[in-house]
């Protein structure tokens, strides 16, 4: 993230600057050659501010939506385990190392599962930054 | 079991316990060592701390225990305690790192701008944290009566001091490394000797090298495996474990520890694998018991099972040296936890009551460990997984609907948060006293039990299991409140929100 971006909570707070993103507009349309350089730090600050709040939102949502797809996923395979291993009578004759299968799934199956929803929303969460970051230096660069 | 062997493990431990906790207290020399290891915690390290203060004297003496005395459906409570940190990744891992607050009722606060809801946290948090407590000063009674000719309390006051000297001294930053190193010794206190254990049953110390034999229909019968599973039971107790986590106050504190949200993320992955590494240690210990020791299968004795089962596989000194190192593991269970609690509590109480200098924190950390240990002294010990189970059951009706809707609903306002965690609270408080009172009066906990008629079995499984509805009724009470709040959610929220979610900028 550019500088601009640390500068754009405070201005953006401040009433008087929202006043001159209106006024730049005509400043900025009739004289764009000659002051580009002086007025377009404004402008940018205030779109930059603005772009900011969007992309905040969709991360939010993003984040949201991944966490809630997780957890729902994990959910679904937890209960398919659960009604496999105590609606299944047949699984109780099938003994591995002196223990029926139900009871090895009930004491070891759901951690695996654990594990890889973890490493997979760690993963994509992280990667949900990650384009944040790029979306907001875009917009800070336009 | 021999006296001398055991008392020499605990003294070794405490003698570590104290030198790392010693080296902690000469590099912690700011306000913010104290409380969070000034957030400069080495993932692997945090990580370490963090799984050593989960692991309570809960899975490692009481979910064998469980597993011994009523079968499978002890194995929920492992699953569940894993699992609720999955949920405290995927929900408040990286947003609650972010907040920059030191405790849940900081937390709170900078949320919802608000002294009443701030306050009404921290009675909770202390709740909490004191009934989390009080079953690891019970387990190190119950250690200690096993290995030496003592009465209980002698094991508890002995942890309550230790536990309170080493917080006291060092706070969080001592705490951190005493609480990585307990996690080591609690894995290895369980794993070797399960290794040497289970060498044994397949007859490497026997002189014809013969495996034990054992019907398996016998030891581990379809009644008590997850095909005899109670439906709503498991369900509630699901819910409860999975969300329970996340309003603990120890667990939350820990993430203040972590540099940033995306390591806060990572450490808390890190800290998955190890517990369930854990986890599946000390539920293969479980189906140990059942085949070796179905005599200990009696409330009150079975979760000394795992001090047991090396004697009486592994014949000579190999056993009892075995036996030792569990005794220490269980002793690590005990102070890893209690100090975690102890340096969260004390955190709420010193900022709280006294504006969070060192010397209040010192203070706190002594008197929030002398509350649970004199209800320790008052109470009964009973199944020491069962009670850490009710303290996730109650984190999960008062507190976990605030926090995560804190983190993701920008609706919530301070009222809905008041009235959603006082009525989780008291419907969940008075179920589960209820429920006892009953159990007491020689009810069962579904449509068993000796005393009959009266009080229908759906209400006795509701009362003895009420996270299935005390959870929803909670959270519908934060979410009503909050929007007939004609005050609404206070100005600053969408930028407090913003903090919590968008990424540290990158350091250049």
């Amino acid at each position: 993230m550019s500088p601009d971006a640390g500068a754009g909570p405070g201005p953006a707070g401040d009433p008087s600057a929202r006043v001159r993103v209106r006024s730049t507009d005509p400043v900025h349309d009739g004289a764009r050659p000659p002051t580009g350089a002086g007025t377009t730090p404004g402008a940018e600050a205030a779109s930059g501010s603005d772009a900011a709040t969007h992309y905040t939102r969709g991360l939010v949502r993003a984040q949201l939506r991944l966490a809630l797809a997780c957890v729902v996923s994990f959910l679904a395979v937890v209960a398919l385990l659960t009604v496999t291993m105590s609606a299944v009578p047949a699984l109780d004759s099938v003994v591995l190392l002196g223990v029926p299968l139900p009871w090895l799934v009930h004491a070891y199956g759901f951690y695996p599962v654990i594990v890889a929803f973890a490493v997979v929303f760690a993963v994509a969460a992280a990667r949900n930054e990650r384009r944040f970051r790029a979306l907001a230096e875009e917009a800070d660069d336009a | 079991m021999s006296t001398v062997l055991p008392l020499v493990a605990i003294g070794l431990l405490l003698v570590a316990t104290g030198l790392i906790g010693f080296y902690g207290l000469r590099i912690s020399r700011t306000t913010s060592d104290f409380f969070v290891a000034s957030r400069t915690v080495r993932p692997v390290w945090n990580a370490s701390a963090i799984s050593g203060e989960y692991l309570s004297a809960g899975t490692f003496l009481g979910l064998s225990g469980l597993v011994l005395l009523s079968g499978a459906e002890a194995f929920w409570f492992p699953v569940g305690y894993a699992a609720g940190y999955l949920l405290v990744l995927l929900f408040v891992a990286g947003p609650l790192r972010r907040s920059g607050a030191y405790t849940i009722p900081d937390f709170v606060q900078a949320r919802l701008d608000s002294v009443v809801a701030r306050r009404v946290t921290s009675v909770l948090v202390l709740v909490i944290g004191w009934l989390y407590v009080v079953p690891q000063l019970h387990g190190a009674a119950l250690v200690v009566t096993s290995v030496a000719p003592v009465p209980p309390w002698v094991g508890s006051v002995g942890i309550a001091v230790v536990v309170s000297a080493v917080v006291a001294a060092g706070g969080m930053r001592s705490i951190t490394f005493v609480q990585a190193f307990q996690f080591w010794v609690k894995i290895t206190a369980l794993a070797l000797p399960l290794v040497v254990v289970l060498m044994a049953l397949g007859g490497a110390f026997e002189p014809g090298g013969t495996a034990v034999t054992f019907d398996p229909a016998a030891v581990y019968p379809r009644d008590a495996g997850p095909g005899g599973l109670d439906a709503y039971a498991s369900v509630s107790l699901l819910l409860a474990l999975l969300l329970g986590t996340t309003g603990l106050p120890h667990v939350l504190v820990r993430f203040y520890t972590s540099p940033d949200g995306g390591s806060a993320r990572r450490t808390t992955v890190v800290v998955l694998v190890m517990i369930s590494v854990f986890y599946m240690v000390s539920s293969t210990f479980g189906l140990v018991a059942r085949v070796v020791a179905p005599d200990l299968a009696q409330p009150g004795v079975a979760d000394t099972v795992v001090l047991e089962l090396p004697t009486r596989l592994v014949p000579g000194l190999a056993g009892e040296l075995l036996a030792a190192l569990v005794v220490a593991g269980a002793f690590a269970a005990f102070l890893g936890t209690s100090s975690g609690l102890v340096v969260a509590l004390a955190g709420v109480v010193s900022q709280d009551l006294f504006g969070g200098t060192v010397r209040s924190f010192r203070w706190s950390a002594v008197a929030c460990t002398l509350i649970p240990l004199a209800f320790a002294l008052v109470t009964i010990p009973q199944g020491l997984v069962t009670s850490v189970g009710t303290v996730f059951v109650f984190a999960a009706s008062a507190l976990s609907p605030v926090i995560l809707l804190g983190v993701w609903w920008r609706r919530l306002t301070a009222r809905g948060a008041v009235a959603g965690m006082v009525v989780g609270a008291v419907l969940c408080a008075t179920a589960l006293l209820a429920s006892s009172g009953l159990v007491a009066a020689g009810y069962g906990t579904d449509g068993t039990g000796t005393a009959a008629g009266g009080v229908p079995g759906v209400v006795r499984a509701l009362l003895a299991q009420p996270a299935a509805w005390t959870i929803p009724l909670a959270t519908a009470t934060v979410v009503v409140v909050s929007l007939l709040d004609r005050h609404g959610p206070p100005p600053r929220t969408d930028r407090f929100l913003r903090r919590l979610h968008v990424p540290e900028r990158r350091r250049p």
